[in-house]
């Protein structure tokens, strides 16, 4: 598979996923024009959307309980450390981006910069579980807990839900830095480490929603 | 910082996080904004998906994806949008 | 014989669905069932109903039709694992325990039903536990559903198409909330709420008619794999 030379305007430095004397672009895959590519496969999307599904289940759930305490839930959610979550935010988008340039430096068989990129990518995810711990502590510590009204049973489900799934995201990355480790060809793990990463870009997007729909508008 | 928005990903990721902090000002009650809460909220809710839908196309690779995947995931996030705007404004 | 016997077993998971749903439908647990919010009085109504005796015996029997599922998915496991087989054990193991925690509930509704002149408190007490007993146990659903879901992604042969594995896993999250069923009388998150009850109802449909239909389809695909190359044979 050849892979044209992109033009050599700027390069990434080599933390960033950038080659020493190269540019870090996607390797381009030859794609028939007409079919696309399934980024993982065909199977992995009726999981990615049956999940997204239910959690978008559960936030429209939350709006719609909202709308009978709109003032409730708007003095509820200025009990939320609106900061912690935008930082969380802000952690989680930077990881998606580092799982982003691991792929691609895993593509191109760079598999030192791939490991790198997903150890960042672990990092990021530690960071949100420690700043979700603070944040839970002091929710609780401030009376507040999943019993205390509407609001506060779906901030609890809703994040709680969600940091499973970073725990379950955290531990397929560990999985995929094991196969960059053992320097795993990209034929052999394209569906699955395609899949980690959208997998892990699902959980990305989930927060966002989150963020904005509990934390923000609520507060609005 | 220039070379991190050298190519597509970095700036969409650029473009991410500025979404996030404009949507956490409009938030945050400081923010000054004609219109009021209707307004706020239905801005925030927009922003967020785009968010979502440039994550989808770039992070996840969907622009490359074929046309069902495609429609199926922006079908399914505009979906969700006007749902929730829907819960929020009405 | 040994492959009417295995279309059987797989045809016995939408069966399970349809029987079960009958029964709750005779004894009125569907549409609409009893719930923690429910008063002393409306607890004890329903079970003084007959109706309550027949369905919950009808769904007693329907829902052990998983076993001969589990029985089938657990042929084609060892199929896609060789060697060692410890997926399939696992998925054997504890769908097992998925049916033996199925089938109780619906005995002790059967026996709460069979004195509705008991104290009344002891009819609460009994419903509660039939009701946590039967949506809160997430663990053997939960893990039969990944060892599948693993077992087929790591299958070469491509005994089950892939997206089947990646069913099992949604399926698996889906019945990720339902312990906060102890902790809500009402609202979506208790043990009838439309994120516990229903959703799981749905999605253990979901597996048990996928699981069934598309075991059928490999079972037709390899016994006709077989019956052609032994046509081969014998014309050589």
């Amino acid at each position: 598979m050849t892979q044209p030379r992109p033009k050599a305007d700027v390069e990434l430095p080599e933390f960033l996923g950038g080659a020493t004397g190269d540019v870090a672009r996607a390797p381009r895959r030859a794609v028939t024009p007409s079919a696309g590519h399934i980024p993982g496969e065909a199977g992995l999307w009726i999981f990615l959307f049956g999940d997204m599904t239910i959690f978008a289940a559960i936030m429209l759930a939350f709006l719609w309980d909202r709308r009978a305490d709109v003032e409730g839930f708007e003095e509820a959610s200025h009990q939320l450390i609106q900061p912690i979550g935008a930082v969380n935010t802000l952690v989680l988008l930077l990881s998606s981006f580092l799982v982003v340039r691991a792929l691609f430096a895993h593509r191109a068989a760079r598999y030192v910069t791939a490991r790198r990129m997903i150890v960042g990518a672990i990092v990021c995810a530690a960071v949100f579980a420690g700043l979700k711990a603070v944040e839970y502590y002091s929710e609780i510590s401030a009376g507040h807990t999943p019993a205390t009204g509407q609001f506060f049973t779906f901030y609890f489900i809703l994040t709680g839900l969600h940091l499973v799934h970073v725990i379950v995201g955290t531990a397929l990355l560990a999985a995929w830095q094991l196969m960059c480790l053992r320097r795993r060809p990209w034929s052999a793990v394209q569906r699955i480490v395609e899949g980690i990463a959208c997998y892990w870009h699902m959980v990305d997007l989930l927060w966002v929603a989150i963020f904005a729909i509990v934390y923000l508008v609520s507060a609005e | 910082m220039i070379a991190i928005v050298s190519d597509r990903i970095g700036r969409v990721f650029a473009g991410l996080v500025v979404a996030t902090c404009i949507t956490w000002w409009l938030g945050s009650g400081s923010a000054w904004i004609g219109g009021g809460f209707e307004l706020a909220a239905t801005l925030t809710i927009l922003i967020a998906f785009v968010k979502i839908a440039f994550i989808g196309a770039d992070f996840m690779e969907l622009r490359a994806a074929p046309v069902i995947l495609r429609t199926v995931f922006f079908g399914w996030v505009t979906a969700f949008a006007v749902a929730a705007t829907a819960m929020v404004v009405v | 014989m040994t492959k009417r016997i295995l279309s059987l077993c797989a045809w016995s998971g939408p069966a399970t669905v349809v029987l079960a749903l009958i029964g709750w439908l005779v004894a009125g647990v569907l549409p609409i069932p009893l719930g923690p919010d429910s008063s002393m009085q409306e607890v004890v109504d329903f079970y003084g109903q007959t109706r309550v005796l027949v369905g919950m015996s009808i769904a007693s029997v329907a829902i052990c039709l998983v076993f001969p599922l589990i029985a089938v998915i657990g042929v084609h496991m060892v199929r896609m694992e060789g060697r060692t087989p410890i997926l399939t054990f696992l998925q054997l193991i504890t769908g097992a325990a998925t049916g033996v925690l199925l089938l109780l509930p619906m005995l002790l509704m059967a026996v709460i039903g069979f004195r509705p002149d008991r104290n009344p408190e002891l009819t609460v007490t009994l419903n509660d536990i039939a009701w946590l007993m039967f949506i809160t146990p997430i663990a053997p659903f939960i893990i039969q559903n990944v060892a599948i879901g693993v077992a087929i992604l790591n299958d070469e042969r491509r005994t089950l198409p892939r997206w089947v594995g990646y069913v099992n896993f949604w399926i698996a999250i889906s019945f990720l909330p339902d312990p906060l069923a102890f902790f809500f009388h009402s609202g979506p998150f208790a043990w009838r709420g439309i994120f516990i009850f229903w959703l799981a109802l749905t999605t253990y449909a979901v597996f048990l008619v996928v699981m069934g239909v598309m075991l059928r389809k490999a079972i037709v695909e390899e016994y006709s794999d077989r019956d052609e190359s032994r046509i081969t044979a014998t014309a050589t």
